[in-house]
């Protein structure tokens, strides 16, 4: 008898949604998550939210081209711990390790074309000549609270080393997708001599 | 410059007369002769048989009698026709049973008035295979003083004179009263790979010539043993040689055009049609039309758009056409283009076939109602029919076993609309909600990111047979954890959870999870949203803890303040990301415990598929706008 009082007493609380707003509701807040934070890199330093929190964790870890290099995992690591709580954090570190200009400064089998790279638990990183450059000025930079809202991280990395345009980028958001080829050092330095030389200029070809 | 030696003057020019142009280019006449076995070769078999066949048009033959030597390969042709007329012709200057076999275009088909229609028709049946023979006779007793002449030729030339002879013993008992004897041997030089004749052949278009030709009782003698070809009603035994009922059977027969169809369970649809007692197996107008008569009845009696297939599905029809001057596309007689011959077929077939629906309505109305559910049926989902046939099966499976899916205890729970399914995202969520489900409850895992079913192609999805792909396994565990059935096959009473649950983590790509079964259930099953089964979890992203109190908010402000006005100063915040963040208690209370858990149901509206399609399927316009991308 008791048992049974117990069982009617239960009234579930329920309330209703519209199946139309919550498919639109879902839609824009992932597609305005991918956008701003997971696929295109940021204009003004290059860098995808992903491979910026990395070398900002390296930087935490005081992983500076003068000492020893830390572990992958470690990096990585700290990185989704802190700023980064998603599953992509050591693609991202050999992408920066693999590219053409640096950042990070690897040890280690990174891998090649046919080859993916070794494990993080085997491979080292820390912060190359040139992502030094990219930190020279972080003194100025616009701080903002991370996901748990306990640490800052950085919105953008001001850097003197233009990595925007020697690194490439490729990503698919909701409704936009960005894919941009890289560019090599010495030619986009002589572009930004002649423009600050003659103002805008556009290339005409040869 | 090229320089040549070789003279091109009138002289050149040669002229093959019979039988060297035969000989020549025997696949002018025949086919090809290479091949084992080869086209002509059978086609000179053909030749002669049509011969015989137009003596049973002319209604005067109703025995043929074939007899082959599977070790000389000497093949012999008797029947019990008129005979090849015997005597002098002033217009060819010899004997016309010599000119028959030895002059190209000469024959009795250009006269209307002996042959009416026949299979044969450019006469150059007979001499062709005279030409390609190393030995030819021909016996025949159309003569006026009604005695058998003979005659032999090698190579397309005569040997002999025509002379008067005895018939011979072993063709006396086939033979009533007049007839033609053709018996030769193919020559070895022409038919340079095999003269072997194709007997298999032979006897599949003898099953087809005997429904053609009802009562005409053709005998096949390979080496001593007898085969018989007869059919007594001719083309309704055609179109049901299974044994069907015959009640469902349409015939209809004038001079010119025969027409059988049968109204079977079968599937697909089979049609076939001959014109003049040759089979043409690309159809062509005199099939076009019977199609077109049956097509236009049924579509009468719809107000639908129903589609062609499904109103042939199920059925068997035969057409015979005797046409005059039969004109076809390409050398092997296979289709017919003679456009009077539609027009003529729908003329004479319609009302006859509007009279017999009228007797038979049930017939007609199964017919429409079939054609407009599956119109019905494709218009609301791509899937094809033997997708669904699969669906289905996997749908009847008494138990179904997954390391994915943990069913609830149904001993202790007879009724299914009290037990729950937990569609749970990734197994760090999945192994929490193991510990913490009750009995009730019912876990099925699925992994990441699955299949958009407003963009995905139903074969993806569900998989083919052709290709044997098993289409999608999260896709396909949920069918059967459901149990309910697809679109229209859905069956509330089969439905195994009274509440289907989406749980996926707060953060946005659970969200995205969520939009992505959303998408997966509006498309393929609306019933189980419009019936009110599909829930999601209203979960709180933070959570605040201290020794006194729990306290939950969609905000860290929120919890703050609900901290405040409890008075509690000494708190932790947890930022709920995902469901293995909490701990298996922590779940039990938010999503499990009927008591204190928050559920929203899902609410059906009128243009939810069009909302789908703007959200997830290919209209990208509405998302961009959303987000305020401009082009």
């Amino acid at each position: 008898m008791v048992k049974k009082k117990v069982e009617e007493e239960i009234v579930e609380q329920i309330s209703n949604v519209n199946i139309n707003d919550l498919l639109s509701k879902n839609i824009y807040d992932y597609g305005i998550d991918i956008l701003e934070d997971r696929v295109l890199a940021d204009f003004r330093d290059g860098f995808k939210p992903a491979q910026r929190r990395i070398l900002w964790t390296a930087r935490d870890l005081k992983a500076y081209p003068d000492s020893k290099t830390v572990k992958s995992a470690r990096i990585t690591g700290d990185c989704m711990g802190k700023y980064h709580p998603h599953s992509s954090a050591y693609g991202s570190l050999v992408n920066l390790v693999n590219s053409d200009y640096p950042v990070l400064q690897g040890q280690g089998n990174f891998g090649d074309i046919d080859n993916g790279p070794a494990a993080e638990r085997y491979t080292e990183a820390r912060i190359s000549e040139i992502g030094m450059k990219c930190l020279e000025c972080m003194p100025v930079a616009d701080l903002v609270p991370n996901y748990g809202g306990d640490l800052m991280e950085p919105v953008v990395i001001p850097s003197r080393f233009p990595n925007f345009f020697v690194k490439d980028c490729a990503g698919i958001a909701v409704g936009l997708k960005c894919d941009i080829p890289a560019h090599n050092l010495e030619e986009i330095v002589e572009a930004f001599k002649m423009i600050i030389k003659k103002g805008p200029a556009r290339y005409s070809g040869s | 410059m090229v320089t040549t030696n070789t003279e091109y003057n009138s002289n050149s020019i040669q002229c093959l007369k019979f039988p060297e142009n035969v000989r020549h280019r025997p696949d002018m006449y025949i086919g090809s002769p290479s091949g084992n076995p080869s086209d002509g070769l059978y086609r000179l078999c053909r030749e002669i048989l049509d011969n015989s066949i137009d003596e049973y048009l002319a209604g005067c033959n109703y025995n043929i009698v074939i007899m082959y030597d599977s070790k000389t390969h000497q093949t012999t042709m008797i029947d019990n026709g008129r005979g090849i007329p015997v005597g002098w012709n002033s217009t060819a200057g010899m004997n016309s049973l010599t000119a028959v076999v030895t002059e190209i275009h000469a024959g009795g088909k250009f006269d209307h008035d002996a042959y009416k229609t026949s299979s044969g028709k450019n006469g150059v049946g007979a001499s062709a295979v005279n030409a390609l023979s190393t030995m030819l006779q021909v016996w025949s007793n159309n003569s006026e003083d009604r005695k058998w002449y003979t005659q032999t030729f090698a190579k397309g030339n005569p040997t002999s004179e025509v002379e008067k002879t005895k018939l011979p013993e072993e063709f006396k008992q086939y033979i009533k009263k007049t007839g033609t004897i053709v018996t030769w041997l193919p020559d070895g030089e022409i038919f340079i790979d095999s003269i072997k004749l194709n007997v298999n052949r032979l006897k599949r278009e003898l099953h087809d010539i005997m429904y053609l030709c009802p009562k005409l009782n053709i005998k096949l003698i390979i080496d001593g043993t007898e085969q018989e070809f007869y059919s007594e009603k001719g083309l309704s035994e055609l179109v049901s040689r299974s044994k069907d009922t015959t009640e469902n059977i349409f015939t209809f027969s004038n001079n010119d055009i025969d027409v059988a169809l049968n109204f079977t369970k079968n599937e697909g649809y089979d049609f076939k049609s001959y014109v003049n007692v040759c089979y043409t197996n690309l159809g062509g107008t005199h099939l076009n039309g019977f199609k077109k008569t049956i097509l236009d009845i049924v579509k009468h009696n719809s107000k639908e758009k129903i589609l062609n297939e499904d109103i042939l599905e199920g059925m068997v029809g035969a057409i015979h056409c005797k046409v005059a001057e039969p004109q076809y596309q390409g050398q092997t007689k296979n289709e017919l283009t003679n456009s009077i011959v539609e027009t003529q077929v729908i003329a004479a077939v319609t009302p006859a076939l509007t009279k017999w629906f009228k007797k038979n309505k049930t017939i007609l109305n199964n017919i429409v109602q079939y054609a407009e559910k599956m119109l019905a049926e494709k218009q609301k989902m791509k899937a094809s029919k033997a997708l669904l046939k699969g669906i289905s099966q996997l749908n009847t499976g008494a138990r179904f076993i997954s390391d994915k899916f943990l069913d609830a205890d149904r001993r202790k729970h007879k009724d299914p609309k009290d037990l729950e399914m937990f569609i749970v995202e990734g197994d760090s969520a999945g192994g929490h909600f193991n510990r913490a489900r009750d009995s009730f409850q019912a876990s099925l895992k699925i992994r990441g990111k699955i299949i958009n079913a407003a963009k995905a192609s139903a074969e993806s999805l569900f998989g083919s047979k052709a290709t044997k792909d098993e289409g999608n396994k999260e896709i396909r565990s949920i069918i059967s954890a459901l149990g309910c059935g697809l679109q229209d096959d859905y069956d509330e009473s089969k439905l195994r959870f009274g509440k289907v649950i989406i749980l996926s983590d707060a953060d946005v790509d659970g969200q995205h999870i969520a939009n992505l079964l959303l998408s997966f259930f509006v498309t393929y099953m609306p019933d189980l949203i419009k019936n009110g089964h599909v829930y999601v979890v209203d979960a709180p992203l933070f959570i605040g803890n201290s020794a006194k109190s729990k306290q939950f908010g969609m905000t860290r402000a929120e919890v703050d303040t609900k901290m405040k006005a409890l008075g509690i100063k000494d708190y932790d915040i947890l930022r709920l990301k995902g469901w293995g963040e909490c701990t298996a208690e922590q779940l039990s209370e938010l999503c499990l415990d009927k008591k204190t858990r928050k559920l929203k149901q899902i609410q059906w509206t009128d243009d939810t598929e069009d909302m789908l399609n703007k959200t997830m399927g290919d209209d990208v316009k509405y998302r961009k706008q959303l987000l305020g991308i401009e082009d």
